[in-house]
């Protein structure tokens, strides 16, 4: 199994040296020779499982989506590697 | 010393919480330069929790966690305190609120000694992927202690603390349980509340426990377990009927005690007879889907696990590297922050959900995920609880998997399916291979936990 490990790391915005492309690349060229397995398995009809708690909660549980004060917002707004004043701030995404 | 023994001793005044954990912080002091379980030692917080825990009891309160000193796996936030993952990402990252099963624990007056070792992010199963140190077997310190809770099963192994909180997302518990030679317990995903766990793969992982013995794995179950509705996937466990059979009957799966061969099936295979002595029935049933447990487990974990450490992109907070633009600083951050196994996980993820592969393999996943669950739906209308292995072998040298993925994977063989289903299981050791401790895996029905325990409580 091929894999383009290049475009991969550029689609989950990872950087990574030459050398990790082609480490990476046998090591997950070897677990997805261990997925081949799965082609064996006869799934038609089958629904998906996405959770667990699909099956053991009947209904879906929604929260209120109504604003409400979490007594931690400060402290979040501390953690920002760049500010100003009380708003994050970031390269411009637009060019 | 227990959960039970401390609480004895706390009651009768033998000792005070002080007293009794200024000895664990002595002891930790003593033997972590050995066994390196912990991050770090959060004495001042727990000096000052054993104070107001001596308060409390000289006021009269009785609880069975009051004033007992135990650690806590570094990816479940404590206020205050730094949280890291075992990751360099989040290496100065300090928690701005508690999870939900601190401060249920806080409540009821636990002490926290600080913070265990883990594989970077729960991903691993020898803590050999920390970033920052590798946890040795309390029981030969050339071996691995499993993972990822290595750190928090070696401090209980090590009698470090009374007990340990952690998180299973496929065998992380049971496994360094297992390793360790002590009570590795993960519940129904759902009965506990993980808020203020930091998601790794969000259908999988769960809040669990290790203790040194089943008893008290029942008295921090209790403690911790529940709604909480900071967490939707928590449930309301008052709603659950409780089983609780006349003739109990456990299920011995051919797939596991069948043709395979593995190190530890002689010890297990002794295990299980032993359900005889306290008349048990053995039933033999199938689980036919198990042998692609591993497979199914190692796209979806990765998968969810892609998505979720996405968030850590230096904007917000954590490590943060700053580039010529936008692009260039996610791809600095991640590329400095990450080790190499969470970065593998990432493209391992990031490939099987990508356009032109994701039916392929995450949708065949989630489908033979259904067929996995359906065995064990299929196996509980004949019995009450299913016996397993917890690991093939016993703890393997520091060193022997680290270059081999593959093969470390494989040491997760016949703890994940539990996870893919959802249900909860605990490790008891019950023997040893040449002074190596070997551990039990008992499967229970969603919810049934106080069966499963009092089952467990026999093998013990």
């Amino acid at each position: 199994m091929e894999i383009d490990v290049k475009k991969v790391a550029q689609l989950a915005r990872l950087g990574i040296s030459k050398k990790e492309e082609e480490k990476f690349g046998r090591d997950l060229s070897s677990v997805l020779e261990y997925f081949e397995q799965l082609k064996k398995v006869n799934v038609s009809g089958v629904p998906t499982m996405y959770s667990p708690s699909e099956d053991y909660f009947k209904d879906n549980m929604l929260s209120r989506d109504e604003p409400a004060d979490s007594g931690i917002s400060d402290d979040l707004t501390q953690k920002f590697p760049a500010k100003k004043g009380r708003y994050n701030k970031v390269k411009s995404v637009f060019k | 010393m227990d959960i039970k023994r401390a609480g004895e001793g706390l009651v009768k005044k033998k000792f005070s919480s002080v007293e009794l954990t200024k000895a664990f912080l002595q002891k930790i002091k003593e033997t972590d330069k050995n066994i390196d379980a912990y991050l770090w030692v959060t004495d001042k917080l727990a000096l000052e929790m054993a104070k107001d825990a001596d308060k409390r009891i000289a006021n009269g309160e009785r609880s069975p966690l009051l004033g007992v000193p135990m650690s806590v796996k570094d990816n479940i936030l404590v206020k205050g305190e730094k949280n890291t993952c075992a990751s360099k990402i989040l290496e100065n990252y300090v928690a701005p609120y508690d999870a939900t099963v601190i401060s249920r624990l806080k409540d009821r007056g636990a002490v926290i000694l600080g913070k265990t070792n883990l594989d970077e992010f729960a991903m691993g199963s020898s803590t050999e992927n920390s970033a920052f140190k590798t946890t040795k077997n309390p029981h030969d310190l050339t071996r691995v202690p499993g993972g990822s809770s290595g750190g928090s099963t070696a401090s209980v192994a090590g009698s470090q603390a009374i007990y340990s909180l952690c998180s299973d997302t496929g065998g992380s518990i049971r496994q360094p349980a297992s390793f360790c030679g002590v009570v590795g317990f993960k519940p129904t995903y759902g009965s506990v509340s993980r808020y203020g766990l930091v998601a790794f793969a969000s259908s999988l992982d769960q809040i669990g426990l290790a203790t040194k013995t089943v008893d008290d794995a029942a008295i921090v179950f209790s403690a911790i377990s529940g709604r909480d509705s900071r967490d939707l996937t928590s449930a309301d466990l008052t709603k659950v009927k409780k089983e609780n059979p006349k003739k109990i009957r456990l299920g011995v799966p051919k797939e596991y005690f069948g043709g395979s061969d593995y190190e530890t099936k002689e010890v297990i295979e002794k295990a299980a007879e032993r359900a005889q002595n306290f008349s048990y029935e053995l039933v033999d049933i199938e689980l036919p889907h198990t042998e692609y447990a591993l497979a199914v487990y190692y796209i979806i974990m990765p998968s969810e696990a892609s998505a979720n450490l996405a968030r850590f992109d230096g904007i917000r907070y954590g490590l943060s590297k700053k580039g010529g633009d936008l692009l260039s600083s996610y791809l600095k951050t991640k590329e400095a922050g990450f080790g190499d196994e969470v970065k593998r996980r990432i493209m391992l993820g990031t490939y099987t959900l990508s356009a032109g592969y994701y039916d392929a393999y995450y949708l065949k996943a989630q489908k033979v995920r259904s067929l996995i669950k359906s065995d064990f739906d299929r196996a509980f209308l004949k019995v009450d609880a299913i016996l397993a292995p917890t690991t093939p072998t016993v703890a393997f040298k520091i060193g022997e998997k680290v270059d081999d993925p593959l093969s470390m994977y494989l040491s997760d063989i016949f703890t994940v399916s539990v996870n893919l289903a959802g249900l909860p299981a605990i490790s008891v050791p019950v023997g040893d291979i040449d002074g190596l401790p070997v551990g039990l895996q008992i499967i229970g029905k969603p919810y049934q936990e106080e069966l499963l325990l009092k089952i467990a409580g026999n093998y013990a």
